[in-house]
Formats: structure tokens, C-alpha cells, sequence
């Protein structure tokens, strides 16, 4: 008997280990301009320590990633969003 | 003529004040020609890190429509107001008359936060309520025990009164359970 190959993906280290949505969720909701006063859907775009994610974790499109960076910054200078998980300590 | 965003975080102490402060700015923008498309009083939000050791502040959003000399002059109201925490002035290109998502969040945020403030207090009158029910059912289940503990003794059959004393254990062992739930509650 001939053994079949092993057809699964190793993890190469490259790839997250937990994957998260792969889909733009801005794009899917169709917004145009991302409101840096909507503290409730930026956090999900942080992470504990209070950094923004990366979008090759969130799947954000590029011209979305642009308008997260400066809207979770404004959030930040009007303290709607922690710079660091070290404010209050 | 653009659209502007003017947001500004009023210290705490300043709360009683803080209507006055809102229109002692918006007059200043409506003597100058600028009109105003919406302005909102947000409240008093827990901040994310402390500004001036304060650790709430009161939040103001304006939406106007008016030339930059006036943002410049505003902006320097601002740097000499001590009892304005931050500010931030943003271009947009639209006008905004919607109530915006952190008026939302604000609002639904102390809604939750009074539901559970109401909640809590519910909670520490639920025990009071719960030990009164309880008495009502002991008292009400002693006279039933007697009853069928006085029926045997006309009937004079030995088992049947011995099943009816474990039925009178049982009613014991439920109120005991009752009581055992009402403490797990609290």
C-alpha cells in the first residue's frame, strides 16, 4: 500500500495563528469616511496595549487603513482611546 | 466658507457652567457670520488616560460653516481658556446635522450604567423580599403539617402516618432549598 501525501498546510511561522476576518469591514458596510468619534468601532481596530492592528490581521483595504490610522490618532488626542494600557496604573 | 468640527473637553469642575460655555461660543460664531449646523452638549465622559489629574470631562461637538479667521481667533480663545482640558478642530467636507455616534455611545453608556446602578439596588432589596416569602411559606406549611400529622391519629394506621411525617421532612428539605437558593442569588 502506497501511503498518501500529506495534503495539509504546514505553519510556516509566517501566518498568523489566529486568523481574524479577512474581509474589509468598511468596505462591506459601505462607509465613506471613517468617524474618528466612534469610540465602539475603532477599539475593535486595537489591540490590549492600546496599538493599532496591523492590516494584514484585521483585513482592512489600504484606503481604509489610511483613514483608521488618523481617525484612532484624533481619538487618542480627545482621550476617547488609550495611547498605552499604562494610563492608569 | 468651509465646514468645520470643533470638539472640546470642559474640565469637571465647570460642569454647572458648562450650557454657558456652549453658547458663549456659538454666539461668538453667529456674530462673526458663521452659522451653525449643529451643536451638541455630549456630557460627562470617564476619560482614557488623566488630562490635568482629571479623570472625567465634559465633551462638546459643533458643527459650523464659517471663514478661517474666525477658527483662528477660536483657536486661540481655546489655548487661553483654562477650563478647556483639549480641543480639536477638523475640515469637513459636508455638513453634519445627525446626532453624532458619541452623543449615541454617551447616552446608551449611562443608560447601561443606570440599569445596572437600578439593578443593584434591586438586588439589595430582592433578600428582603425573598426571606418575607419565605417566612409567609413556613408559616403556611406548619399548619398544613399539623393537619396531616392530626389526620393519622383518626385513621390509626402506623404506616400511613409514617409516610405522611416523610412527606412533612420533605416540605422541610424544599424550604431549606429555597433557602439555600435565595443566599447563592444574593
Amino acid at each position: 500500500m502506497r501511503r498518501k501525501k500529506d495534503t495539509r498546510k504546514k505553519n510556516t511561522g509566517l501566518e498568523p495563528l489566529v486568523k481574524q476576518s479577512r474581509k474589509c469591514r468598511f468596505t462591506e458596510a459601505g462607509i465613506k469616511q471613517i468617524d474618528y468619534k466612534d469610540v465602539n468601532l475603532l477599539k475593535d481596530f486595537i489591540n490590549e496595549t492600546g496599538k493599532i492592528l496591523p492590516a494584514r490581521l484585521t483585513g482592512t483595504s489600504a484606503k481604509y487603513q489610511r483613514q483608521l490610522e488618523t481617525a484612532i490618532k484624533r481619538a487618542r488626542q480627545l482621550a476617547l482611546l488609550p495611547f498605552t494600557d499604562s494610563h492608569y496604573s | 466658507m468651509n465646514h468645520y468640527e470643533i470638539v472640546f473637553l470642559v474640565h469637571p469642575d465647570q460642569k454647572s457652567d458648562s450650557e454657558a460655555i456652549l453658547n458663549k461660543y456659538c454666539d461668538q460664531i453667529k456674530s462673526s457670520n458663521g452659522t451653525i449646523d449643529r451643536s451638541e452638549n455630549i456630557g460627562s465622559r470617564k476619560l482614557a488616560y488623566p488630562i490635568q489629574d482629571c479623570y472625567k470631562a465634559n465633551y462638546f461637538c459643533i458643527n459650523v460653516t464659517c471663514d478661517s479667521d474666525l477658527i483662528d481667533s477660536l483657536k486661540e480663545s481655546f489655548k487661553y481658556n483654562d477650563a478647556i482640558l483639549r480641543h480639536l478642530i477638523v475640515r469637513k467636507d459636508e455638513i453634519e446635522t445627525e446626532p453624532s455616534s458619541l452623543l449615541k455611545q454617551t447616552q446608551e453608556d449611562g443608560e447601561i450604567q443606570l440599569e445596572e446602578y437600578e439593578a443593584s439596588i434591586s438586588n439589595d432589596d430582592a433578600p428582603k423580599e425573598a426571606s418575607k416569602i419565605i417566612e409567609e411559606s413556613t408559616s403556611d406549611n406548619k399548619p398544613e403539617v399539623k393537619k396531616e400529622a392530626d389526620q393519622p391519629k383518626h385513621s390509626s394506621d402506623g404506616i400511613e402516618t409514617n409516610n405522611e411525617n416523610n412527606d412533612g421532612d420533605e416540605i422541610k428539605v424544599e424550604t431549606d432549598n429555597k433557602l439555600k437558593d435565595d443566599e447563592g442569588a444574593t
